[in-house]
């Protein structure tokens, strides 16, 4: 027994220690002797695109302001544990708190109540435009659906069937679902049918199956449209499979990892939609401390009674296609 | 009621009896109707030879998982870590190859013994430690998902040329994960039915003091049954990630669930004591032809779940039926 607990030890004590040394995760930013203390709050927090993202943007703010910024949230979707997150992180009255509103419009209620406890809070990457929130900072979600909807169309000038995939439960999610068929309807001229609007939980591996069904169900698909950083890679992944080429079926996606902008090159994907996400946390965090610090005055109002900050922020869109897929990749390093 | 009426309503009786005694034979005439009746009603889109080979493939890494948890849910005992197990496998797999350079057989094995590890923990704090199951899993979930996250950051994209053709070789249609699932079905299916060692199980789910009483080893067996749980965790783990070429600390989120379900579905009881390797693999195809129909069928996504659901009470609740009728 006791050489089984110490094979077990010595075993996990070199697999851990190995890799620990190779990588580790930061969940907080900014020089220990800060005076403020922010938070940003979210579901799946360790998200790879947030973390490959959002957190340099978080990183750089606290080094430029010499504030704390600190992760909180469940690493995985799980939304009751995501409130309970939040509403603790804002029983500790920090300086200031972003929530990513993205994930459900049930959020409202939390924001609400951090800022019904004096808490500054602005919601970044999904708006929850029914809350009390400061300000939204991030993507404009009904946008996305839009470009994606546009560049397929260009991509598929006689029409054909189109599915889209999805968080399906995931309120921004559902403004670029809304946005993608407001847009199609429209501007189609009746040349497209979207026949399927699917969930893929956010994970590549479903999106494939999901993907294989669906061409399955409509052996004469023209289009993909995912909108989900998963999404993409599971599509593609799922083409291959079924010994697609490149360009037999349209896809456009969001943006993953930089290696995924290879698809682009390769013919694979028409548009990869990247959301600028370095700016998100980065003008949230700004936004609180100027809410906080700045002393402007509206109409001779200051702090809540006014209007300090912008409620608004798009951070913007850029497409990445054939035509400027080189220079994303270079730029990116990516061989 | 005539002769005849009565007759009819005996032949059903018996047929249901018959089904409900055996739910090997309950999924395989379930899939069978289900796979007609598609198959009649979509010639086109249903039996295609790339429909076919995605569900099979898709169902692959669940089909591996099922063999270890059937394993385990015979003794009485379940894992709910199998999901983080296979993305810590799967993470540094990726690490090993992508990162350190190991060649891909390398990262292979570390794959495999990261899951070995992770079983035996969960055996050790479940035999050794004598927490239950539900809990010591529940908790390696976490600790095994959390050092994923620590150790994987952002994942590894793409993990290697060389590597990803474990996962992506295509053999007679299907690629490589499907084929690693028929081996290890078929091996732990010949072992837990066949073999000496392996029905020990079912003794120690039947009735645990007894079996500790006849001379069986219990916990010994029963952490043997968690390395083997974590081991085919691990290779399951090293399968996605070659098949994506991919290794993201998000897979396996929630596997745990389905595995389960399936398992269920197979035909093991929560109190222990039951089931089979094959009644759980068609548990796994049933759902994944469930979940295939559902979307050529174009049932709405928020009814799907409301589907499987139904199904899993529907043929669990023939175990009701049968205690009823014994």
């Amino acid at each position: 027994m006791r050489n089984v607990l110490k094979i077990t030890l010595a075993a996990l004590a070199l697999t851990v220690v190995l890799p620990l040394s190779a990588v580790a995760q930061e969940s907080e930013f900014g020089p220990a002797d800060a005076k403020e203390t922010y938070y940003w709050v979210s579901n799946k927090a360790n998200l790879p695109l947030f973390v490959q993202y959002d957190y340099v943007g978080m990183k750089k703010i606290a080094e430029e302001l010499k504030v704390k910024v600190k992760v909180a949230g469940p690493t995985d979707f799980d939304l009751p544990g995501f409130i309970a997150a939040a509403e603790q992180v804002c029983a500790q009255k920090p300086a200031g708190v972003s929530i990513v509103g993205g994930w459900d419009p049930s959020l409202s209620a939390v924001v609400d109540k951090c800022m019904e406890m004096g808490v500054p809070t602005v919601v970044d990457d999904g708006d929850l435009p029914n809350s009390k929130r400061i300000a939204y900072i991030g993507t404009n979600w009904t946008n996305v659906g839009v470009v994606q909807a546009k560049r397929l169309m260009e991509k598929l000038p006689k029409g054909g069937k189109i599915a889209m995939m999805s968080i399906i439960n995931a309120g921004n999610m559902r403004e670029a679902v809304a946005g993608f068929k407001a847009y199609v309807e429209a501007n189609g001229g009746g040349k497209y049918t979207i026949v399927a609007n699917e969930d893929d939980n956010g994970d590549a591996a479903k999106a494939a199956e999901v993907t294989a069904a669906v061409m399955a169900a409509h052996t004469d698909i023209a289009g993909f449209a995912g909108f989900d950083s998963e999404s993409g890679a599971g599509i593609v992944r799922a083409l291959q499979e079924a010994g697609k080429k490149p360009g037999d079926i349209k896809v456009t996606a969001m943006e993953q990892t930089p290696d995924f902008f290879k698809t682009a090159k390769e013919g694979w994907v028409d548009g990869i939609v990247v959301q600028n996400r370095e700016l998100f946390i980065y003008y949230a965090v700004k936004v609180l401390h100027d809410y906080n610090h700045n002393g402007l005055k509206t109409a001779g109002l200051a702090g809540s009674a006014g209007v300090p900050v912008p409620p608004l922020l798009d951070t913007g869109v850029l497409i990445v296609g054939n035509d400027n897929v080189d220079k994303v990749l270079g730029a990116l390093g990516v061989k | 009621m005539n002769g005849s009426v009565k007759s009819e309503l005996s032949v059903f009786v018996r047929v249901l009896r018959t089904l409900a005694n055996s739910r090997e034979l309950t999924l395989l005439v379930l899939i069978i109707i289900l796979a007609g009746t598609m198959s009649a009603v979509y010639p086109n889109n249903f039996p295609t030879s790339s429909n076919m080979s995605a569900v099979l493939l898709n169902a692959a890494q669940n089909g591996i998982l099922v063999c270890g948890m059937m394993l385990l849910m015979i003794a009485g005992a379940f894992d709910l870590s199998v999901g983080s197990t296979l993305a810590l496998a799967g993470v540094w797999t990726g690490l090993a190859v992508a990162k350190f350079g190991y060649a891909p057989p390398v990262g292979v094995l570390l794959g495999l013994f990261v899951g070995a590890v992770a079983g035996l923990i969960n055996g050790i704090i479940v035999t050794r430690i004598k927490i239950n199951p539900l809990i010591a899993t529940l908790a390696t979930l976490s600790i095994f998902r959390g050092f994923t996250y620590v150790t994987g950051g952002t994942g590894i994209n793409p993990v290697g040329d060389d590597f990803k053709q474990i996962g992506q070789t295509v053999f007679l249609g299907i690629q490589t994960p499907f084929w690693v699932m028929v081996v290890v079905v078929l091996v732990s299916a010949w072992l837990v039915a066949k073999t000496r060692f392996f029905r020990q199980y079912y003794f120690i789910g039947g009735n645990p003091k007894a079996a500790k009483l006849s001379g069986i080893q219990v916990d010994r067996l029963v952490l043997i049954a968690f390395v083997i749980m974590g081991t085919l965790s691990g290779l399951a783990g090293v399968m996605q990630v070659a098949r994506l070429n991919s290794a993201m600390v998000t897979i396996g989120v929630n596997v745990e669930l389905a595995v389960i379900t399936a398992t269920v579905l197979g035909g093991a009881s929560l109190k222990g004591g039951e089931g089979s390797i094959f009644g759980a693999v068609l548990g796994v195809f049933f759902i994944a032809l469930v979940n295939n129909a559902m979307i050529i069928n174009s049932v709405g996504v928020f009814w799907q779940g409301i589907v499987i659901g139904s199904v899993l009470l529907l043929a669990v609740s023939l175990d009701a039926y049968k205690g009823a009728t014994r």
